[in-house]
């Protein structure tokens, strides 16, 4: 079965939120919400397409 | 991280591909016009009890939808994630089948497409084109070389041909889960991505179509389907890496020897 592609984009923290979410601005502008991927990589951030 | 697995473990990976593709070989011979898809999702579940092995997609969970089908079978322009209904099979269609077991804890997961009698010569074209491109990237996929390299010979084969690959599915390294790391798109550059390792088993899936790459996803919240309703194929192994030649974990038992 194949995997829904996940992408992996770096941005900026913008504001923090609670249950380890973030506020994450990325180049193009877009603001959008993150959680937490494995241990404490905050450089590594993963979102699903429509997030 | 990119699961290596150990000598053990890749016994019991082959065990469990085996029975992968013995049942997918089984599904396979009971497509023919007249049946319907849910007659061969049945059909797949008595194989699959029959040996002892659990569907690794029923109950899938994406998001708070699950999966309901044993396999999935996606006819024509549907490109993965079909699941069975009351649609009946029609000469000249293109049936694909992906069936993944778990056995004894460990996940197999192979796909191929079926044409069903003579299907149009375009048709034809795209499935020997897929299944070669899942040859082509079988033969890179070897320690030293990189996710990155197998991406590009599917993407190769498929262009070569002007066909277009789908990008928002994936395959994927496949062991005590169905998904693990790395995600092994169809398109990518040669010599990006992480670098392959032996004892990693990788599930390789060019999905290809006619038309355009982009896909829609039906209201049952599971079935992909080409967004200009043109035929997609689909072709799967799953594959060990080793320092020399890959190993087909999936490969049929009638052919195996060479």
């Amino acid at each position: 079965m194949a995997r829904k592609d996940a992408i992996e984009v770096e941005g900026t923290v913008v504001e923090l939120l609670p249950n380890t979410m973030f506020r994450v601005e990325l180049p193009n502008g877009h603001r959008v919400l993150a959680h937490i991927s494995g241990k404490m990589r905050l450089h590594f951030i993963r979102i699903l397409p429509g997030d | 991280m990119i699961p290596i697995k150990n000598a053990k473990e890749i016994e019991k990976m082959r065990q469990a591909c085996r029975s992968a593709s013995d049942i997918l070989d089984r599904v396979r011979d009971l497509i023919r016009p007249g049946i319907t898809t849910k007659e061969v999702d049945e059909a797949a579940a008595d194989f699959m009890s029959e040996a002892g092995v659990k569907s690794a997609f029923l109950g899938y969970r994406l998001g708070h939808r699950v999966f309901p089908g044993n396999i999935c079978i996606s006819l024509n322009d549907e490109v993965v994630h079909g699941i069975g209904s009351q649609r009946r099979i029609q000469y000249g269609d293109i049936v694909k089948l992906d069936i993944g077991i778990i056995q004894d804890g460990w996940v197999g997961d192979n796909a191929t497409t079926v044409p069903v009698g003579i299907v149009d010569e375009r048709t034809d074209q795209l499935l020997r084109v897929t299944e070669n491109a899942l040859a082509r990237a079988i033969r890179v996929a070897r320690e030293g070389r990189r996710v990155g390299d197998i991406c590009a010979e599917i993407e190769d084969e498929a262009r070569r041909f002007g066909f277009s690959v789908v990008r928002e599915f994936v395959g994927h390294g496949v062991g005590r889960k169905m998904h693990e790391e790395p995600q092994i798109p169809n398109y990518g550059k040669r010599g990006s991505g992480p670098k392959l390792k032996a004892g990693m088993t990788l599930a390789i899936e060019p999905m290809i179509n006619i038309g355009t790459s982009e896909v829609r996803l039906l209201d049952d919240g599971w079935t992909v389907r080409t967004a200009d309703g043109l035929p997609s194929a689909h072709f799967e192994h799953t594959v060990l890496i080793t320092k020399d030649e890959p190993e087909i974990l999936t490969w049929r038992a009638k052919t195996q020897l060479k």
